[in-house]
């Protein structure tokens, strides 16, 4: 009942600011948050060390607007190299034209995240691909976004930001050759590699 | 209807006036581009060997010279070009032998060897008054014979229409092998090309500096999608954006200072303007879906760009200060590569149509919606510097390669021929 009503005034909140009509005082104001109150507690380390703000949940995605969750620019390493990932992480699937967390794909993040727990040294690069229906442009954001999605709901989890590395690839990299469904639905993806 | 119809009626009388332009009696320029306007008869017969001159070191250059101006004024779509007079001519001048078809004015001309160097004489002369409309005298290494070529051909489209002509024009574009995708550069008709970047990566997405003196673009040379720039005089290759996440679709402003382009550095793909002299970032979009794409308009003022924050793919329009936002598209569900005519009156963009790319454009206020491709698998929209024509790759013959059409659709020309699929030009200044 509570986290309904706190939703409810966050929704509030947000299209009011997103329509410009509280942009004045809001400059003055708090910066607004957007996070539910039990990921306010989860993603107090994170935030703090990014300085930005944390991304709600997939759950919420088209109700609320995603928070920003910048990529610290110093964490970029040139040299840094990637292999295929371990069995604890699994390619994750998505719908045409969409960067939501599947059930399916939930499930395998839940069982990487436990795994870079228990694994400190490693850090991971997650690739967004897409499908060759569309263009390349858009399907390089597209897949950045898969990616994005995927890093998202693993420091949700509890994994540290600074491990994870997102690398869009669009529809430059296909896993299947073929111009119908049964190649594409491979090709929607985020693969994980990893580094020690 | 009745203002349409009077247009019409201007427009037919201008046809008749424009020999009055060729012997240089005013400023009165015809609008050849309007719908159903007469095409303009032009011969242009062989190049004749200066008898002075020693032999060419190719065979054929006479007559290949000539074909590339034939080839450069049938796109035009201006032009009704003959290589030959008529037979049936009693006349003794060469000149009248080509009124029996109607052909009003004739391209002649002569070339010679110069050592190392080759020369051309060219002129166009009208029919009915056997005079000189204009005379040129091009001087070149002998490799320069199709660019005379072209020169000419922009000077002929210049004495019809008041502007210099495409022909002179080049093609930057990605040629994927292997793998990789590199960016290429070739003549506006194919020709010429070569190979520019040699990452073994992928390029992606250029596009010239209004100068034309540099291209930028998206290369994955450094492991991350940075964006890069290329000063073709300097030769020098210099990465400008390289922020963790995505640095895509860079799009020069029209006065050369600004880059705009997609940025994920905040977690999510938005647009940022990237000031050329500091690197400074402006950021012009906040929202959680996709934007990505931008386009300027010739003034500077305002980008198109593509956002997925109605659900589908669309095109919308933002001033340069990130406000004043609208959305251009309403009708189908995925349209994305706006392309802002060079004379601003018309989008050209993507839409999937049954899942396959069709070409088309519409007014920057969302009206005038026209569809200029019907085959399917064409992408990569990109307007000539005269806003009359456009680049585009298609994959209507299986693999993709690079091709032209007039603003209508009309005249489709394929310029690259394999070799790896050719796509994503980028027309030069």
């Amino acid at each position: 009942m509570r986290r309904g009503t706190v939703a409810m005034l966050l929704l509030l909140m947000f299209s009011l600011v997103g329509s410009g009509i509280l942009t004045g005082c809001a400059r003055k104001a708090k910066p607004v948050s957007a996070k539910f109150p039990e990921e306010e507690a989860m993603m107090e380390g994170a935030a703090g060390r990014t300085g930005g703000e944390a991304g709600l949940g997939e759950g919420a995605a088209g109700e609320f607007e995603e928070g920003e969750l910048p990529i610290r620019q110093d964490q970029r390493m040139r040299e840094m190299l990637f292999a295929k990932a371990s069995e604890e992480m699994q390619t994750i699937y998505f719908d045409y034209d969409s960067a939501v967390l599947k059930p399916e794909a939930k499930t395998n993040l839940e069982r990487a995240a436990k795994w870079l727990k228990e694994t400190a040294n490693v850090n991971v690069q997650i690739e967004g691909h897409c499908d060759e229906r569309g263009t390349n442009e858009y399907n390089l954001a597209l897949g950045e976004r898969r990616a994005l999605s995927a890093r998202r709901y693993l420091i949700s989890l509890g994994v540290n930001p600074d491990r994870i590395f997102t690398i869009s690839y669009g529809e430059e990299r296909p896993a299947q050759e073929g111009h119908d469904e049964s190649a594409w639905k491979w090709n929607r993806r985020d693969e994980f590699k990893i580094s020690f | 209807m009745i203002h349409r119809l009077r247009l019409a009626i201007l427009s037919a009388s201008f046809v008749i006036l424009y020999a009055g332009t060729l012997f240089g009696q005013g400023d009165i320029i015809i609008n050849i581009h309007e719908p159903g306007t007469t095409r303009i008869k032009i011969g242009v017969p062989a190049f004749v060997k200066d008898q002075a001159s020693p032999p060419a070191q190719q065979a054929n250059l006479g007559e290949d010279f000539s074909r590339v101006i034939r080839d450069d004024l049938d796109f035009t779509g201006l032009f009704q070009v003959f290589a030959a007079p008529s037979q049936h001519n009693s006349s003794d001048s060469p000149l009248k032998a080509w009124e029996p078809l109607g052909v009003e004015s004739v391209v002649r001309g002569a070339h010679k060897s110069l050592g190392q160097r080759v020369g051309f004489e060219c002129a166009l002369f009208d029919v009915e008054s056997e005079t000189r409309i204009v005379g040129r005298y091009y001087t070149g290494l002998p490799d320069d014979w199709r660019a005379i070529a072209h020169s000419f051909s922009d000077e002929i489209v210049y004495r019809y229409t008041g502007k210099r002509g495409i022909a002179h024009t080049q093609l930057a574009y990605l040629k994927a092998k292997g793998g990789t995708k590199e960016i290429h550069i070739m003549d506006y008709d194919g020709h010429n090309s070569y190979q520019l970047t040699f990452d073994k990566s992928i390029a992606l997405s250029p596009d010239w500096s209004p100068d034309g003196k540099k291209l930028v673009f998206t290369s994955y040379r450094d492991h991350n999608p940075d964006v890069h720039m290329v000063d073709l005089g300097k030769r020098t290759y210099t990465r400008l954006s390289g922020y963790i996440g995505l640095n895509t679709t860079p799009a020069f402003s029209p006065d050369g200072k600004t880059l705009a382009l997609t940025l994920s550095k905040d977690g999510n793909p938005e647009l940022y303007l990237f000031t050329m002299a500091n690197g400074g970032l402006t950021r012009l979009t906040r929202n959680s879906r996709v934007d990505t794409s931008p386009t300027w308009s010739p003034n500077g003022r305002e980008i198109a760009f593509v956002s997925d924050r109605s659900g589908s793919p669309q095109i919308y329009v933002t001033d340069r200060e990130g406000v004043n936002l609208r959305r251009l598209t309403y009708s189908g569900s995925y349209n994305t590569s706006p392309a802002w005519s060079p004379l601003g009156d018309k989008i050209a963009y993507v839409s999937l149509i049954g899942g396959r790319g069709e070409i088309f454009t519409i007014s920057p206020t969302g009206s005038d919606v026209n569809r200029l491709t019907f085959n399917g698998g064409n992408e990569d929209p990109s307007w000539s510097p005269d806003g009359r024509y456009l680049a585009f790759s298609s994959k209507q013959l299986g693999q993709r390669d690079v091709y032209l059409m007039r603003d209508d659709g009309s005249g489709i020309k394929r310029v690259t021929f394999g070799g790896g699929d050719n796509m994503s030009p980028a027309w030069s200044p």
